[in-house]
């Protein structure tokens, strides 16, 4: 395949190492630590080098290598990552549901620094409340943009688990983040 | 179609996931229902909300220098004996050796026994035939354990080289009394090993047992509360 040690790595450099950002961010968002972030790429990406012969040129590399960084975080991360309580998605059934809730319906007063400085914290600290499954479909399909069957592929899932998955964790995400999203224009209600 | 299953494909709607048949049916149900307009409109809030504010944190070029010079260094430094050819000359006492071993070999050998894998494909394994058959084949039973990776398995508990991050895990069955089971084809059984939250569950499964090979033929499996 490569002539040599050299041509193995420029070719690896250019395919695999332009996604480190992407791994990265979402390393940080999976272990929720700087350190275990570094070490979850880094031990990926070695692995990923050692087995770049396997790569099949011409499918996505980025897929592949977040295939590995999700087996890599299952076999050594996932137990030392506190896990969130797990969520009673039943209480959730629709948006319509969250929106007439009362606790949600309320015209908070939210001054505009405020929503700016902290609606990243908001966001991150709602994404931390989804367990593993959740956050990873909700990841790879809104953070990085894959379609339902890479992501399948990723996951080791079906579609329709993908499909439900990421309809839940949406939803769960905005249940907590909803007088942010009606504040930012993000959601709007109907007029009668 | 009717708002549960407008519901259902709300996501694939948004993602652009769905046939044009479908989106034509979704479009139709919305030009008419208000609630399931509002459960759109909501969702897509989310989803616009997530893509656009949620926080990208870039490696920064230290760790990625740092990565490149280590795989480098790794690649450089790793040893090229795996390569290279070995001469033993064949004397009468190697002979023997390799004889003896290859009797050892036949003799010791265990039960060959497939394992699925997540993408379907089938991994001849072989196990130690302490697990030799006790009991007839396709014997209807109910056995209680664990779904495990037995790459994981026999990497943890023997030293075995499996590299299950790069391969994908091979997903077998421990039953309570410490035999490991493979699963023969089956819906049931791909639906098992595709389910993450059976991960360090207790499994019932209700099937037919070929315990020769260790097979298990599945018709039914519940996840027991512990």
């Amino acid at each position: 395949m490569w002539d040599s040690i050299q041509e193995k790595q420029k070719a690896f450099e250019e395919e695999a190492v332009t996604h480190m950002d992407a791994l990265y961010n979402s390393a940080l968002k999976l272990t929720y630590n700087e350190d275990d972030a570094k070490d979850l790429i880094q031990e990926s990406y070695f692995k990923a080098f050692r087995f770049f012969e396997q790569f099949e040129p011409g499918t996505s590399c980025k897929a592949w290598l977040f295939k590995i960084l999700k087996n890599t975080f299952i076999n050594k991360y996932r137990k030392k990552v506190k896990q969130p309580e797990q969520v009673d998605f039943n209480t959730v059934e629709s948006f319509v549901d969250l929106i007439k809730d009362k606790n949600y319906d309320e015209d908070e007063a939210l001054d505009d620094g405020i929503v700016n400085s902290y609606l990243s914290d908001e966001i991150n600290e709602a994404l931390t409340k989804l367990s593993y499954e959740f956050k990873m479909v909700l990841i790879l399909s809104d953070v990085e943009g894959f379609s339902y069957k890479e992501i399948a592929d990723i996951m080791d899932c079906p579609i329709g688990t993908i499909r439900s998955r990421l309809s839940r964790a949406r939803k769960m995400m905005f249940k907590n983040l909803l007088k942010y999203a009606k504040k930012e224009g993000y959601y709007q209600e109907e007029k009668d | 179609m009717i708002c549960s299953t407008v519901n259902e494909l709300i996501a694939p709607y948004i993602d652009q996931e769905l046939s044009e048949e479908t989106l034509i049916k979704m479009n139709e149900h919305f030009e008419k229902c208000n609630s399931c307009r509002t459960e759109l409109k909501a969702h897509m809030g989310a989803h616009r909300l997530l893509a656009e504010k949620l926080e990208h944190t870039p490696v920064n070029d230290d760790v990625r220098d740092k990565i490149i010079a280590k795989m480098r260094e790794q690649e450089t430094a790793s040893p090229n004996w795996l390569f290279k050819k070995i001469h033993i000359p064949l004397r009468p006492v190697t002979g023997f050796a390799i004889a003896a071993s290859l009797i050892f070999g036949i003799l010791f050998i265990g039960d060959i026994v497939e394992f699925t894998n997540p993408d379907n494909t089938i991994r001849p394994i072989v196990i130690n035939s302490g697990m030799s058959p006790v009991m007839p084949d396709g014997l209807l039973a109910t056995v209680t354990g664990e779904v495990v990776c037995v790459g994981c398995y026999i990497r943890e508990n023997y030293n075995a080289e499996h590299d299950c991050d790069i391969k994908g895990h091979i997903f077998g069955f421990q039953s309570s009394d410490g035999n490991l089971w493979s699963f023969t084809h089956n819906e049931q059984a791909e639906n098992l090993i595709k389910i993450d939250e059976v991960t360090g569950k207790k499994v019932k499964i209700e099937g037919k047992l070929y315990y020769s090979a260790h097979f298990i033929n599945i018709d039914h499996y519940s996840i027991v509360e512990n």
